[in-house]
């Protein structure tokens, strides 16, 4: 890993919540110009390319610290953007960390690329902010392609589509035989996995956001004569899924530290069955108020249960290659980072 | 990612390839319960093999070797945990004897009791039993009843202890005994050491659901022991012993999340190496459980490594472990029994052992802490609940 010290990361993280809430109720263009200006978007570039140089599990705190504070994007794409366009196109690597190119990320469209490599063609599956990104970054394929998509391309359509999440756009993408700016197969299994943990790290973010609320509503709200919280059954439903939540945030580590497909493929299954559980859940805690547009809840739902929806990963993944990534881990980092 | 190291370090890469070729070497293909070569091993063979595994160092890895340890690390000691859960080998007759008590006597005995019985625990010439739960002290240890009164240079034990396991055959028991007011609760509690060969002793083993009579009942009447087997201090047992316990509940069978690998390996094998539809998903479930149970391990280690307290880790885990691994050996049972027409010698052999794991799953969300408990302390210490209480 680079050199990231954890004062480092701390500031970071600092500046990524005082950004989240200075850019609460703007645009998305806006929002990213302030993070843009803040630094925050080339935190995992190298820095050959202009980045800081930090490491995935600090890419995973930034957009754990975005999701908690209820900022309208996870501003992982961004992250993934900057650090892979700066590899594949070095040209617009620039527009993207300042905030005045916006790239959308796809892991699992169903797009193929013609025979000589020239052109693209099939859709993508909705994505946030589809409607006004500048570019698509997509990975493809059997043997991974990284693709860039500057969306302006002729043959590129797209199409808005309905999600719970009223605060993010979402869009489907289609391409017809759209020549790509830029394509290589160096980094598209690595950017596939890292899409999805940081998804997965931001699926956490807000679940454990989520049940802090409903922990504070019930360590006051008292029924029976007595506080919620005190409740033995209350107190293991809360045990069961904080331990659920801990068991999700363990995998996403270890495929932060390893980034291969089959654990970063159980993180994010992980994390998505447990963040949907958690937010409902913790929803069902506030009583009837969490059914309101009075408390945040119906906003951590939206959200996550639209991007679980929107991602197409796999919820299995093929058990021989899980069990052969276990193998693998055992002679990896697992002792590595025990040593 | 190129500035990762991703590798092993070479002396860690090093131990783990002597310990597997060795185990490899040496294991007998009849202890292995996913061989269709296995035959049950006996008590007496199980105790051998694990005498033999001390003998080739791969017993005690972390302890010193002024008590009979092999003075290494948590690292090795989960690798050679690792490397044995990969293969159903048999179970420890003596895990309490070297996971637990051990753990309680390195803390809190005195010098010449680490030297005189920790060596013989780990090199298997005494099995020891853990003698704490009573019929009307399970989960609540603090209602503990058995009573032990100063009798001249000694003391005089008498009372009753339940779910024993291996009483009858254990050369010793830990004993977890009132020495003071009841009213102190824990405070008046007191840990002896008590040969089972003392009179006054009496083991009934009590038939288990998997046919087996490992738990007993254990009566002391009139028990005398002297001065000399008081562990720690009198009144200050359960403190002292809480405290290793808490290490200890992370630590022991460190192996588990590898035997459940075997065991979902073992059901993939039995499906002739593919799986598919409800096969796949409760396979993909069950590795997944695996891969937490394994990785809460790993945490445990590097948090010990680090000179810290794994803390409430152990509870994590060990409910994580507990309600998963029920869930995996209710799917495998299921899916071994399905029809087949033609049953393979392999497909026997798994259904076997999958009758004896799901059977003996049903205490696993009991034993060392129920569910309960470890959701209480997860609530109380990894979540720092509010308590709330009346009004």
């Amino acid at each position: 890993m680079s050199g990231v010290h954890a004062t480092d990361l701390s500031d970071v993280l600092a500046t990524v919540a005082s950004c989240a809430e200075a850019c609460r109720q703007a645009p998305l263009l806006e929002s990213l110009k302030i993070f843009a200006d803040a630094g925050v978007l080339g935190a995992i570039a190298e820095e050959s390319h202009g980045g800081l140089g930090m490491d995935f599990p600090a890419g995973a705190a930034i957009v754990g610290t975005a999701g908690k504070a209820l900022f309208s994007d996870s501003v992982g794409d961004a992250l993934l953007a900057v650090r892979y366009v700066g590899r594949l196109f070095p040209g617009l690597a620039d527009d993207l960390a300042s905030g005045s190119a916006v790239c959308v990320v796809s892991v699992g469209g169903n797009v193929a690329i013609s025979e000589d490599g020239r052109t693209l063609s099939g859709f993508v599956e909705p994505l946030p902010f589809a409607d006004i990104a500048t570019h698509l970054l997509l990975v493809t394929g059997d043997r991974p392609q990284l693709a860039l998509v500057d969306l302006s391309a002729d043959g590129v359509t797209r199409h808005t589509v309905d999600a719970l999440d009223l605060e993010r756009s979402y869009g489907a993408i289609w391409l017809d035989t759209v020549a790509p700016t830029a394509v290589g197969s160096d980094h598209a299994a690595e950017c596939r996995s890292l899409c999805i943990t940081l998804r997965a790290a931001w699926l956490e973010a807000n679940a454990r956001q989520a049940l802090q609320i409903a922990v504070q509503h019930l360590a006051v709200r008292e029924q029976f004569g007595r506080k919620l919280i005190g409740m033995p059954v209350v107190r293991q439903t809360l045990a069961h899924l904080g331990l659920k939540l801990e068991n999700a945030r363990l995998l996403n580590d270890d495929a932060l530290v390893r980034l291969t497909g089959p654990a970063a493929e159980t993180a994010y299954a992980t994390n998505a069955r447990v963040a949907v559980e958690v937010v409902e859940k913790s929803m069902h805690y506030l009583g009837a108020m969490g059914f309101t547009w009075e408390m945040p809840l119906h906003r951590y739902l939206r959200r996550v249960r639209s991007l679980v929806d929107a991602t197409n990963s796999s919820a299995e993944t093929d058990i021989v290659h899980l069990l052969a990534d276990f193998a693998s881990s055992r002679s990896s980092n697992g002792d590595a980072s025990i040593a | 990612m190129a500035d990762v190291q991703n590798t092993e370090p070479a002396d860690a890469a090093m131990f783990r390839a002597d310990v597997r070729t060795w185990l490899a070497t040496n294991l007998p293909a009849e202890f292995l319960a996913d061989s269709p070569a296995y035959s049950d091993p006996s008590i007496d063979e199980v105790r051998a093999w694990e005498r033999h595994l001390y003998e080739a160092g791969f017993v005690a890895l972390a302890v010193p070797r002024a008590y009979g340890g092999q003075g290494r690390t948590m690292r090795e000691h989960l690798i050679v945990n690792q490397e044995i859960g990969l293969l159903a080998a048999p179970e420890s007759v003596n895990s309490i004897g070297k996971e637990i008590i051990s753990s309680i006597l390195l803390a809190l005995g005195s010098e010449s009791q680490k030297r005189r019985y920790l060596p013989r625990i780990f090199s298997m010439e005494e099995i020891w039993c853990q003698g704490f739960s009573e019929p009307q002290a399970g989960s609540d240890l603090a209602a503990v009843r058995t009573r032990a009164i100063a009798d001249g240079d000694g003391w005089l034990i008498s009372g009753s202890k339940i779910w024993t396991s291996y009483a009858q055959r254990a050369d010793f028991c830990l004993l977890l005994v009132r020495t003071g007011d009841v009213a102190a609760r824990y405070d008046s509690l007191t840990l002896m050491i008590v040969p089972m060969t003392t009179p006054g002793i009496d083991s009934r083993p009590i038939r288990q659901i998997d046919g087996s009579d490992e738990f007993c009942e254990v009566f002391f009447r009139d028990v005398r022991v002297g001065q000399d087997a008081v562990v720690g201090e009198v009144n200050r047992g359960w403190s002292g012993a809480v405290s290793v316990l808490e290490v200890e509940r992370a630590t022991n069978r460190m192996y588990r999340g590898w035997r459940f690998e075997n065991e979902v390996r073992h059901i993939l094998n039995a499906c002739g190496g593919a799986a598919r539809g409800d096969v796949l998903t409760g396979l993909s479930k069950a590795a997944t459980d695996a891969r937490i149970t394994q990785l809460y391990a790993e945490e445990i280690v590097r948090t010990i490594m680090a000179g810290r307290s794994p803390g409430a880790t152990g509870s994590l885990m060990k409910l994580h472990w507990s309600e998963a691994h029920q869930q995996f050996a209710d799917f495998a049972l299921r899916m071994l029994s399905r029809p087949v027409g033609h049953v393979t010698p392999e497909l026997a052999r798994a259904r076997q052992r999958f009758e004896l794991i799901y059977l003996r799953a049903r205490s696993e969300t009991l034993i060392a802490g129920t569910s309960e408990v470890q959701a209480s302390i997860i609530a109380d210490r990894v979540m720092r609940l509010p308590k709330g209480g009346s009004k």
